[in-house]
Formats: C-alpha cells, structure tokens, sequence
C-alpha cells in the first residue's frame, strides 16, 4: 500500500466519522428544538425536521436550519390550539379541530396547573425569568443609548490669541498741583481732556489708558478724569503705578 | 395571510396533486424552516393541507420518512380565493 493510498483512507475515515459526528449532533438539537413543541408533535417533527435536513447541504445552511427549527417549535407552540392534545392522531396528523362557533380557534396556553393531574414535576428549564431579564437589560440599554448619543452643537467664539499686536498706551498723570499730563503733554484742563478722549474713542482700536495719579492728587479730579473716560466710551481704562499708595 | 403563507400555497398550487415535503416547499418558497412549519402547521390545522407519512423504509433508503403535504379541497378552493382576491390567477396544472 502505497503512502497516498494510505493518507487517502485516514482522510476518508475521518471525513466518514466526522459526517457520522455531525449527524448524531444534528440530530441531538433537533430533538432538543422540538423538546418545546407540544408533546404530541414532538416525534413527528423530530423525524420530518431530520429528512430535512438530509436534503440540507452546507454548513452554514445547516446551522440556519437547526436555528429555525427552535423558532419553529417556539411558534408552533405559541399557536398551539387548545384541544392540541385530543385533535392529534397516533400518528402525529392533525385533525380538523372541532371548535365551537364564537369560541378563538387559537389561544395561548398558561404554565399553570389547573388540576392535581397537571401538578407534576416540571423537567424543562424555565425561561421566563431569563427572558424577563433579557427584556430589562434591552429597555435599559433603549432608554440610555439616546442619552450616551445626544449632544448640544455650540458655535463657540474663538479667542484673541496673545501674540496680537499690543495696544497703544496712554499715560495719564494727574498731579497733586491738579495738572494733567497726557502721554507726558500739559492739558489746559478737562476740556482739552475731553476732547482728546473723544479722538481716542472714535479711533479704529482704541488705546489703553494708564492712570497715573500722584499720591497726593484729589480725588474729585481723579473721579472726574474716569467720568469723562466712561462719558467717552474709552473701554480699556486701568490704574498703574498704584505701589505708591501702598503706604 | 402573510406573503410567506402565499408563498407555501402557491409551491401547492404550481401542481395541486403533487405531495411536497417541507424541504420542497422550501426549494420553491424561499422560506426558512422557522417560518415554513409553523405555516405548514397552521395550515393543516385549518383543513387546507393534508398530510402523511413517506412510504418508505427509513432503513433500506439510509433516512429518515418525509412528511409529505398535498392540498386539500378545501384549501384549493381557498387558495383560489386568495388569490383571486390579489388579482393573481392560479396558474394550477391539475
């Protein structure tokens, strides 16, 4: 026997129990899908589901149908008619359900025992409180992804970066005698300040005035030079040089 | 009726003698298994469909028996009417 004859074979018997593998766990699934189907219908399904699936090729086809097998057996038991169990046949046929006229032909039946006979110990899991839980934690995530997601579009204003070109300053000494120095010129009076100030504000960027008042200056001519300051609209007014009034 | 229920007759309907197991409803319907049986099902439990098991020895052909479905007179009749009703004509080869 030569060596790929003999890889031939392990290759083919691995494929073979591989296959047999897949079809003893496709038919496990299948049974547990039909496990919540109503008893009566569960061999019958079991047995059509499996000659279906013979006929099912691919992987993935597989895995799909196995899927909708358990929604089947879900629907199929939501819908399940009220006389289920007395309509269906030995052999799994349904019989044509005598319903009384007026009566739903469907209802959804109730895990609740409503006689001694129906007390007995239950084998299936209980998936009501699982997906109870589901439900909680898919509101909970509906309710808070709006939040997570919202958000307030603001057009901020951009600021002025600090390397602009700095103002032009003006100093504005008051003197004790009750002269006005502006920018290191004798004023005749307020006047003459005023009319300075009115130059100034109209000016395309305004200038920064320094007040410099000498210690021993009134301060009934200081409030006076800020009042006209303010009359004139002159924005940027600061005192300087105020160390001196520190003592 | 649903459009998947309208698929599953009109797989009856292209040959109303003709048995179909659930793998050729879903050949011709598109349908996947967890919509087909329930629709399969429901039908039958409303008289439309008949069903029975495939005659064969599940031994000798190396799987399990089909079920298979055929219409019944009723539902013929039915389908007719539904799809009448949507302007269709059956197109039945009886």
């Amino acid at each position: 026997m030569s060596g790929n004859t003999i890889l031939s074979t392990r290759e083919d018997t691995a494929s073979t129990s591989s296959s047999v593998w897949t079809a003893r766990a496709s038919s496990r699934i299948l049974k547990w899908a039909a496990q919540s189907a109503p008893e009566p219908l569960r061999e019958r399904l079991v047995e059509e589901w499996l000659a279906h699936l013979t006929e099912v090729h691919g992987e993935v086809a597989r895995i799909r149908f196995l899927l909708g097998c358990f929604w089947a057996a879900a629907i199929i038991t939501y819908e399940n008619p009220v006389a289920a169990s007395s309509s269906l046949t030995s052999s799994g046929a349904l019989a044509k359900e005598r319903v009384p006229a007026g009566r739903p032909r469907y209802s959804v039946t109730f895990a609740c025992a409503t006689s001694p006979a129906d007390r007995s110990v239950m084998s299936e899991i209980n998936t009501t409180p699982l997906i109870d839980v589901m439900l909680v934690l898919l509101v909970t995530l509906i309710v808070s992804l709006p939040t997570l997601t919202h958000a307030v579009k603001l057009d901020l204003p951009r600021g002025v970066s600090s390397s602009a070109v700095p103002p032009t300053v003006i100093d504005l000494d008051i003197d004790s005698d009750g002269s006005i120095v502006w920018n290191g010129t004798m004023l005749a009076g307020l006047p003459q300040l005023e009319s300075y100030l009115q130059a100034e504000a109209h000016a395309d960027s305004q200038a920064e005035i320094h007040l410099r008042p000498e210690r021993r200056a009134k301060y009934d001519l200081v409030a006076k030079v800020l009042a006209l300051a303010q009359r004139n609209h002159m924005e940027n007014v600061a005192f300087v040089n105020t160390t001196e009034f520190a003592n | 009726m649903s459009l998947q229920t309208l698929r599953v007759l009109e797989s009856f309907l292209a040959n109303v003698s003709e048995e179909l197991a659930g793998a050729d409803v879903q050949r011709r319907g598109g349908l996947a298994s967890g919509t087909l049986y329930p629709i399969l099902l429901r039908l039958e439990s409303a008289g439309w469909l008949i069903s029975r098991w495939e005659r064969v020895d599940p031994a000798a052909v190396g799987r399990p028996r089909r079920r298979l479905y055929r219409l019944t007179a009723t539902g013929l009749s039915r389908a007719g009417e539904v799809f009448a009703s949507f302007g269709f004509s059956r197109g039945a080869q009886a």
